[in-house]
């Protein structure tokens, strides 16, 4: 087989990371201790760097009206927007983990080159998944990133929590895959093609050995992606093995997981099924429901700080399938399907930094050797940092989805689409979980303004580095409510694509 | 081109609030100069703009507008305003200074949450783009959030998180409501969905009825009308003076302005099926917080109640169907952000000297203050509704107006003015009259020069209104017209 030119740029982004997670791994054993945690960083910044560079580069063939679809290996891979706009969330989030690493890691056995190398491989899986257009390189993807993760989770090897963790994790995550396996096993045996346009074209001409077999299939994937990005009632593992893996780890998991399982979910849903919307529409509906109104009402009793973000991140997964689950209406148009699509995305995208940072504002309070995860360990602490005290409370808005935040806007998009495809009763449901989820966030935010600092407490440690991402996070939450244009743009075109 | 007075006047107060956050606790005096001279700047502009009013010209004036976010319905930065929303600007530009001037002593971030607060007040005044409008009324609710939660009384973190649930749960219901009427319209421009809404057959009866519905309740909770309240008395004993002021001054009237602004005339029929109920609550709202007002011991909370009382009028004006009824509404909105907003200043007053607010603890003030007794006589008359104060016009006209359409209702509603006069006088009586009870007291002295500068210019803003109320209706009428005419073409 002839490698092309075209075939390497459309994995070049992940290729820069898998190299750079070699060469991280390699400072672990070769550079002397004390200076490890600092290269291996700066191995990370230039693979961000190069794929980020990537990503801007094929943008860039795309502007004005033609858009970018870059083909690799025989169509195994299509690097086009939808790819390009997840891969742009995906490298930020991993690059503002590794920022935030360097005050997590400090001083831990776990700083050697392997965190970081893990961090990359679990990205270039991320990349891959979104790009995957083919079932197995998709189900090979989704197996690197989930591999890498569960190393990560029980990254602190003397911490109990972390143990228990990566245990829950691994063993969920390969019954996960196991269903996500036999569900394209299923797909194929009944359409004879792992390629997903090929699948839709066979669905659509009706070219199929069994309807049932492929509708089986479909829910078995469904399930198992479902899993993964942590949807009711499969959701159990969230809440501990958020709590339990590093606050780092747990950053870059729930934003970054849920970016490329979403982006791999929408690209199976929207080519290789989208003639059977009706049927996986209506599943998602009633994963949906019961996913926004278990975890808004569960996250409500939380008084580990952690554990409410793990349940509000299973809430955010209710939003986003809620929208995509509007997709299973008889009027909808290819122009709502859009509006939908783009919606869910972009609303990936400003999930990215709202929670990103409200996760660095964890380590950035933490005392000691803990970060801030106890509800009390908030009390006061405007009072000694009026600012990122500021921003975590920009984060927890707009984690409830209060304007002028991006949170706000990304519901607005997603509640829009909902309504115009008919599902208002799904709204009203969204709308008002959102208004309960205010009451845990605003929590928050009474401990940080309302309440004393107890006497005698310890100082918190307020990590330069951590701080940074509290910061940077704020700004872009900010900005993606009151500016979205540009980013918007990107998420409809992404979607265009994938339905032309 | 004109210059943006409503760009102006909407983000002057956060931009002043953006420059003066970082300064440290030690500059205070700079930060609190600043917030005063920032919220007089808004009032000139706001007189400018008063001024510059023509009654005659197109109901919406200084009207600018340009694309925020273009979607496939596009999201307008759309401002302007109509003789309502006038109004109400003034008297937003009005009671600012004078509650940042009655919470001197405040630390920093106090007086940044008031300017911020006041940008979305005056934002929500000016939309003319429903979702620009929605941003801005969600948006105001946090810094009123953080001035009760972290300045507020002792249950001060209760009365907050009430108060944010409350209004919150109503607010998302509206934003489905905004959705929908936005898609089916295809457009969010309040002025357009005013003219289509109204005629378009695709929307049936019934989901007219429950998009009414959806923007009533959020209104209703932030009137607040009767059964809707109980965050009301709660909020307003916990906030801190100023926001007081500010909640009963400005923030109730979001509620009133938001049924003559979206609720009635983008659903004239649904607004007339509901009437009788609205009606209704609005009577049951003037009798049972007149009646609680008497019970209460706490003056704040006495006070909160009469404000139950008030909106119930202005409600009651608003949906008479009549160009009286509804200009004494309107009216009302105005006297009774003027003659609360003095009440609660008033309050505070006392409160900052002793510490104390409960009837009991005050007896024979008269003797001890005879200035503030005097001004709180005033407030209290005009909060009664005395003839030749502000509050007699507003009631006249809506017991006036409303009396063809609802004569029942505005029996009972005129029995409420007598209840009114009742638990006002009867506080004046415990609280300034008789012997002094508590010999403590005689030594706290009467109102200060720095004390007069806010409490006289409301004092003398209530006897103007009193004397001349043509000042507001004459800005009003046209606007009011309007609205009464939707309201009555749904009637059909």
């Amino acid at each position: 087989m002839i490698v092309t030119a075209s075939d390497w740029m459309s994995i070049l982004p992940a290729l820069a990371l898998i190299l750079g997670a070699f060469a991280a791994v390699a400072v672990g054993t070769i550079v002397r201790p004390e200076k490890r945690q600092g290269i291996a960083e700066f191995v990370c910044y230039a693979a961000l760097t190069v794929a980020l560079g990537a990503s801007f580069y094929a943008l860039s063939k795309g502007d004005g009206y033609k858009t970018v679809a870059i083909d690799g290996f025989h169509s195994a891979v299509r690097l086009d927007e939808l790819a390009l706009f997840l891969t742009l969330a995906i490298v930020a989030a991993t690059g503002l983990t590794v920022v935030l690493s360097a005050d997590a890691m400090k001083g831990q056995e776990a700083a050697h080159g392997e965190y970081y190398g893990l961090l990359l491989l679990a990205a270039a899986g991320m990349m891959l998944l979104v790009e995957a257009q083919e079932l197995i390189t998709f189900f090979i993807s989704l197996e690197v990133l989930s591999l890498a993760l569960y190393a990560l989770t029980g990254l602190l090897r003397r911490d109990t929590r972390s143990n228990e963790a990566a245990i829950k994790y691994f063993v969920m995550g390969a019954f996960a895959s196991g269903f996500v396996l036999y569900g394209m096993a299923l797909l194929y045996g009944a359409t004879g093609s792992l390629l997903l346009p090929e699948i839709a074209s066979r669905i659509a001409s009706k070219s199929i050995a069994g309807p049932s077999l492929v509708s089986t299939g479909v829910v078995l994937l469904g399930i198992g992606l479902a899993f993964k990005v942590g949807a009711v009632p499969f959701h159990q593992w969230v809440p501990d093995v958020y709590e339990g893996a590093p606050t780092s780890v747990t950053a870059f998991m729930s934003v970054a997981v849920k970016a490329a399982g979403f982006g791999g979910l929408l690209r199976i849903l929207l080519t290789a099924v989208q003639p059977l919307a009706a049927t996986w529409g209506t599943a998602l509906w009633g994963l949906a429901l019961l996913t926004l109104v278990v975890a808004n009402l569960l996250a409500v009793a939380q008084q580990n700080v952690k554990r409410m973000l793990a349940y509000s991140s299973i809430a955010h997964t209710g939003y986003i399938l809620a929208a995509v689950a509007s997709l299973r209406g008889k009027t909808v148009t290819e122009s709502m399907a859009i509006e939908t699509g783009s919606a869910a995305v972009y609303y990936l995208f400003v999930y990215t930094f709202m929670t990103l940072g409200a996760f660095a504002f964890l380590l950035y309070a933490g005392r000691g050797d803990r970060d801030a995860e106890d509800i009390g360990d908030f009390a006061g602490l405007a009072k000694r940092r009026p600012w990122s005290a500021f921003a975590m409370t920009i984060f927890m808005l707009s984690l409830g989805g209060i304007p002028p935040t991006a949170g706000f806007f990304g519901k607005f998009l997603l509640f829009k689409s909902m309504v115009h495809a008919g599902e208002t009763g799904l709204v009203i449901v969204g709308v008002l979980s959102s208004a309960v989820s205010l009451y845990y966030y605003l929590r928050v935010v009474v401990y940080m303004y309302m309440k004393p600092e107890p006497e005698g407490s310890e100082t918190p440690r307020f990590g330069f580095n951590a701080g940074l991402v509290v910061l940077a996070c704020a700004a872009f939450t900010l900005a993606l409510g009151l500016l979205p244009s540009r980013y918007l743009n990107l998420s409809t075109t992404s979607i265009a694509m994938l339905l032309r | 081109m004109a210059a943006p007075v409503l760009t102006l006047i909407t983000f002057l107060p956060a931009a002043a609030g953006l420059a003066l956050s970082p300064l440290k606790a030690e500059k205070g005096a700079v930060v609190r100069w600043g917030a005063l001279g920032a919220s007089l700047a808004v009032l000139v502009l706001a007189v400018m703009a008063w001024t510059g009013f023509d009654v005659k010209a197109d109901p919406i004036q200084l009207r600018e507008s340009c694309t925020w976010i273009p979607l496939e319905v596009p999201l307008h930065y759309t401002m302007g305003i109509d003789g309502i929303s006038l109004a109400l600007i003034v008297l937003t530009a009005f009671l600012m200074p004078l509650a940042i001037r009655a919470s001197w002593h405040q630390p920093n971030g106090f007086f940044i949450a008031l300017l911020f607060l006041e940008t979305g007040m005056m934002g929500a005044f000016c939309a003319l783009d429903l979702f620009l409008f929605y941003v801005f009324w969600e948006g105001m609710l946090i810094p009123m959030y953080l001035l009760i939660g972290i300045w507020g009384g002792p249950r001060r973190i209760y009365a907050s998180v009430k108060f944010i649930l409350y209004t919150i749960v109503g607010s998302v219901l509206m934003l489905a409501a905004i959705l929908y009427c936005g898609i089916q319209a295809r457009t969010f421009d309040v002025v357009e969905l005013q003219q289509k809404l109204p005629l378009m057959t695709e929307i049936s009866p019934q989901t007219q009825s429950w998009l009414f519905a959806a923007f009533a309740v959020s209104f209703a909770i932030k009137v607040p009308l009767f059964p809707f309240h109980t965050w009301l008395p709660d909020a307003h004993v916990e906030a801190p003076t100023a926001g007081s002021v500010i909640l009963a001054g400005v923030l109730l009237k979001m509620g009133t302005y938001g049924f003559l602004r979206f609720a009635i005339p983008f659903f004239p029929q649904a607004a007339q099926a509901h009437t009788p109920l609205i009606v209704a609550l609005s009577t049951i709202g003037i009798l049972y917080g007149s009646l609680m007002a008497m019970a209460q011991s706490d003056i704040k909370k006495l006070v909160a109640y009469s404000s139950v009382a008030h909106l119930g009028f202005c409600m009651l004006g608003i949906f008479s169907g009549t160009l009286q009824g509804a200009q004494g509404g309107v009216l009302q909105m105005v006297n009774h952000g003027l003659s609360t907003g003095a009440l609660f200043l008033l309050v505070g007053v006392i409160y900052e000297k002793t510490h104390r607010r409960g009837v009991d603890d005050f007896g024979g003030m008269a003797k001890v203050m005879p200035v503030y007794a005097t001004l709180f006589m005033i407030v209290t008359l005009s909060s009664i509704g005395l003839p030749g104060l502000n509050g007699f016009v507003g009631e006249f006209l809506v017991l006036f107006g409303a009396f063809p359409e609802h004569p029942k209702a505005t029996a009972f509603a005129a029995v409420g003015v007598v209840l009114g006069a009742v638990y006002m006088l009867k506080l004046y009586r415990d609280v300034f009259f008789g012997p002094v009870t508590r010999p403590e007291r005689e030594g706290i002295g009467d109102v200060g020069r720095a004390e007069l500068g806010y409490l006289l210019p409301i004092v003398a803003l209530i006897i103007l209104l009193g004397i001349l109320p043509n000042l507001v209706l004459s800005k009003t009428e046209r606007a009011v017209d309007a609205v009464v005419k939707t309201y009555r073409q749904g009637a059909r």
